[in-house]
């Protein structure tokens, strides 16, 4: 069940008025657990065995915690649970097939079989819409409690909604425990600024959906799809569509995400900050996927020494985290390659971005393009389907060859225009932006163009894979 | 200090990006949205209308819609209101009064015409459409056609199998899709995800759907706007919306062959026919009587006729019964029904499509019909 899709409109049409009657009552979370439930179970219900499996095992870990001295074990519980629903799931297939190859080259006749004849009888192996979003969501509280920065939740139901709660669900923001479970505590207020913001940033994450990121998509699947048929032109716009298609489709859903959270009376994290205005790659990782970057963060490049051990040690401890959050996007070692590359461009620029000459001397606009062409490069590896194809597509995008990318004008014009209007935003000429004939006229187009030229049904969000 | 440098690999600060926006300023008041929604709304109801004051039509003598335009309903509701208008009996049915196989001065409404008068018979049949598509045509689109005459022509052919009257469980690929209903009955081959089917159901009842799907059909090659660009990556697309409607006299692509059956090495047939009791192609036929007769329109049917040579005995004898079960249930129903005797069997292309000689006598035929010709001579108005 998607955002843009007349499916979740009719789920939130029904959901949403009995939310707003129930909201000062014993059933408020009760009733936003079910919708989550059914959300959540229209993929494929028995993704809600598992989600209820992480659910359970964090409730109790956490239970267990609270009442023993020895809270290590019980953490260890967490983790590993977590850690093992996403393993198999995820990257049962991954491991298998890449120790196969590695047997294979080995000269070694055995072969691992593969995890799916491990599910029961009748149960697909498919991987769970989400699940490294409510894994990572679940776990955190697991550890936060374990170092004593949230208290426990205040019953399995309050923790199951907070886990499974929809608009975030699927696709983040991965929120944290200490913002959102106090948020499922008291009955919220909800006011009409509440549904104007909320109806706000639906409408711009459906544009960026429907009208931006789809759009991208067609030109993108058509080169990326055969990259050998096309010239270093065509493959040079491609990768730039994908930057921005990969960028409009997953902020498009986190807006969307955050507007419908809004609309219940709760506020979810901002996950992106333009960041293709990024100037310096350390700034682009505070501006994209920032749920997931702080997260992270916080627990896995803090816990491995963070920057408090020498500077060889932040540097592989900031490699490893980057190396680990490519792996994350995906179960395929172009992923991996992708992380590694991020890390290499922060090892190699982190010195040179504090610098006073960085800082001061060099350009804005200079920064900004650098910045852009190297996250737009690594997307090569993100997106392309093996690596012969990405090192195919980086050749030709290098050997300047001459062609007609044939990128269509006005997918080219949209994407300017986004890039433009964020640039003024956060230029001076921000007021601008702000006044209320501008808001409108935009709203205006977004929605007609929404409702007359967008493709029905859509594409799936990218980042539902992940 | 040197931890919150940190946030190299990530780092907002939750706390103080929470209550951030985003990287827009399109952030609505209540009386923005107001604004907003009536400026909306104002475009996409007056669109559409004023559309039809700058897009003509073209109709000419026995105008039909045009083949690339087959599944632009909007059109054809257009059409409908235009031939309403005028008084005309309005011909409705498949591809068999479309006129698959000829142009459109030689098709039955064509042939009408030029035997009763010009311009008293209108081709609203639509070429591919079958009855389950049929229902939601003229319930959708067909609101225009209220209290006029309408003769309902019935091809059996589709009730001529299981796979014809889209019963089997293995997906077809439907003809006319967002026409058959998404919901109930249930037609088992149809496999289009719920998502899809509520973005139909939702485009029937907001008429700017229709609009920007007939722009989708008319002038961007029926891709849509982006898939059309992608086509044409440098050119504009409003230049491409040039007004100029496809004419309906041409041929469908690729054009058909139009000889007669007999020349086609086309051996006799026995289709598993099934039930009108458990058709879903049947079923739908009383829906699209009892939604016409809901409008106050007088309806004839005529059913057929159908090339019985092409038919083994077995199958012949099955389609006979299922004609006098059809005029049975018509009678019953107090509408009147014409089954014209079988064409020559030369006169047609396949089992039900008429040749052009096939269509003149068959007009010839139904105007010779006394129920025929008591309907045509019949005023509009309800029953």
């Amino acid at each position: 069940m998607w955002f843009h899709t007349w499916t979740f409109a009719l789920f939130f049409a029904l959901v949403y008025p009995v939310y707003l009657l129930v909201r000062n009552t014993r059933l408020r979370v009760p009733w936003l657990l079910a919708a989550s439930y059914v959300f959540y179970g229209w993929w494929n219900r028995y993704y809600l065995v598992l989600i209820l499996i992480s659910t359970t095992v964090d409730y109790l870990a956490v239970a267990a915690m609270a009442r023993s001295r020895r809270r290590a074990p019980w953490l260890a519980v967490s983790v590993v649970a977590n850690l093992g629903l996403l393993g198999f799931f995820k990257y049962g297939d991954f491991f298998v097939t890449s120790v196969n190859a590695a047997l294979a080259w080995a000269g070694v006749r055995h072969a691992l079989a593969s995890p799916a004849v491990l599910m029961p009888d009748g149960l697909p192996y498919l991987l769970p819409v989400g699940i490294s979003f409510f894994v990572f969501q679940s776990m955190s509280y697991t550890i936060d409690f374990y170092r004593g920065k949230v208290g426990r939740a205040p019953s399995f139901l309050h923790y199951a909604a907070f886990v499974s709660l929809f608009p975030q669900l699927v696709a983040g923001p991965i929120e944290r425990a200490g913002h959102l479970l106090p948020q499922l505590g008291p009955p919220p207020r909800i006011t009409g600024r509440d549904v104007a913001d909320g109806l706000s940033l639906f409408l711009v994450g459906l544009f960026k959906k429907v009208a931006l990121a789809d759009y991208l998509a067609l030109y993108v699947d058509r080169v990326y799809g055969a990259p050998a048929a096309y010239q270093g032109p065509a493959l040079a716009l491609a990768t730039f569509a994908f930057g921005w298609q990969i960028y409009f489709d997953f902020s498009g859903y986190t807006d969307m995400a955050r507007g419908v959270a809004r609309m219940l009376g709760l506020r979810l994290m901002l996950n992106f900050n333009a960041p293709y205005l990024a100037t310096g790659l350390g700034d682009f990782w505070n501006r994209w996927h920032i749920s997931l970057s702080t997260w992270f963060r916080d627990y896995v490049y803090i816990p491995l020494g963070g920057n408090r051990r020498g500077t060889a040690r932040t540097y592989v401890n900031m490699a490893a985290t980057m190396a680990i959050s490519g792996l994350w996007h995906g179960a395929s070692w172009t992923f991996v390659a992708w992380g590694a590359l991020h890390a290499l461009g922060r090892v190699a620029t982190r010195r040179l971005e504090q610098t006073p000459f960085y800082r001061d001397r060099v350009p804005t606009f200079v920064k900004r393009l650098w910045v852009f062409l190297f996250v737009t490069l690594a997307w090569v590896f993100f997106r392309a389907a093996s690596f012969s194809d990405a090192w195919l597509i980086l050749g030709r995008i290098f050997s300047f060859a001459v062609a007609d990318p044939a990128m269509p004008l006005l997918a080219l014009g949209m994407v300017l225009a986004a890039w433009l209007y964020q640039g003024l935003y956060e230029s001076r000429a921000r007021g601008a932006l702000a006044l209320a004939p501008v808001r409108i006229g935009l709203a205006v187009l977004m929605a007609l163009y929404v409702a007359l030229f967008a493709a029905a049904g859509g594409q799936a969000f990218i980042y539902f894979q992940f | 200090m040197r931890e919150r440098e940190l946030a190299s690999h990530g780092a907002a600060d939750r706390a103080g990006t929470e209550m951030a926006f985003g990287s827009n300023a399109v952030r609505l008041t209540a009386r923005d949205w107001i604004v907003t929604a009536v400026l909306v709304a104002a475009v996409l109801i007056v669109l559409p209308a004023a559309w039809k004051r700058v897009e003509p039509l073209g109709v000419v003598p026995n105008w039909r819609l045009p083949y690339r335009l087959g599944h632009d309903y909007w059109t054809y509701a257009r059409w409908c209101r235009e031939a309403a208008g005028e008084g005309q009996v309005l011909v409705v049915g498949d591809s068999v009064i479309w006129g698959h196989y000829v142009g459109r001065d030689r098709t039955l409404t064509g042939c009408l015409n030029a035997l009763a008068g010009a311009g008293r018979f209108a081709n609203l049949g639509v070429d591919g459409i079958h009855p389950l598509a049929l229902a939601g045509l003229v319930d959708c689109y067909g609101g225009a056609a209220a209290r006029r005459r309408v003769v309902l022509h019935v091809n059996l052919l589709w009730m001529s199998s299981p796979r014809h009257d889209l019963r089997v469980e293995k997906e077809v690929a439907l003809n006319h899709p967002r026409l058959v209903p998404q919901f109930v009955p249930r037609i088992p081959c149809y496999r289009e995800p719920v998502a899809g089917r509520l973005a139909i159901v939702v485009g029937r009842v907001l008429p700017f759907r229709g609009w920007a799907n007939h722009i989708d059909i008319a002038y961007w090659d029926n891709q849509g706007l982006p898939a059309w660009t992608l086509e044409h990556p440098y050119a504009c697309p409003a230049a491409a919306v040039t007004l100029d409607l496809p004419s309906p006299g041409e041929p469908p692509s690729p054009p058909p062959d139009a000889r007669p059956w007999t020349d086609k090495d086309i051996a006799p047939f026995n289709p598993p026919w099934v039930d009108l009791a458990t058709s879903l192609q049947w079923a739908s036929i009383e829906r699209t009587v009892a939604v016409l007769r809901g409008r106050g329109n007088r309806v004839l049917a005529v059913i057929g006729p159908f090339n019985e040579p092409m038919l083994e005995p077995r199958g012949r004898a099955a389609y006979k019964e299922r004609t006098r079960e059809a005029a049975r249930w018509f009678k019953q129903h107090g509408v009147p029904c014409v089954v014209p005797g079988p064409l020559p069997s030369d006169m047609y292309a396949d089992a039900s499509h008429p040749l052009a000689d096939g269509y003149r006598l068959l007009a010839e035929r139904l105007l010779a019909d006394e129920a025929f010709a008591a309907f045509v001579g019949a005023e509009d108005g309800g029953e």
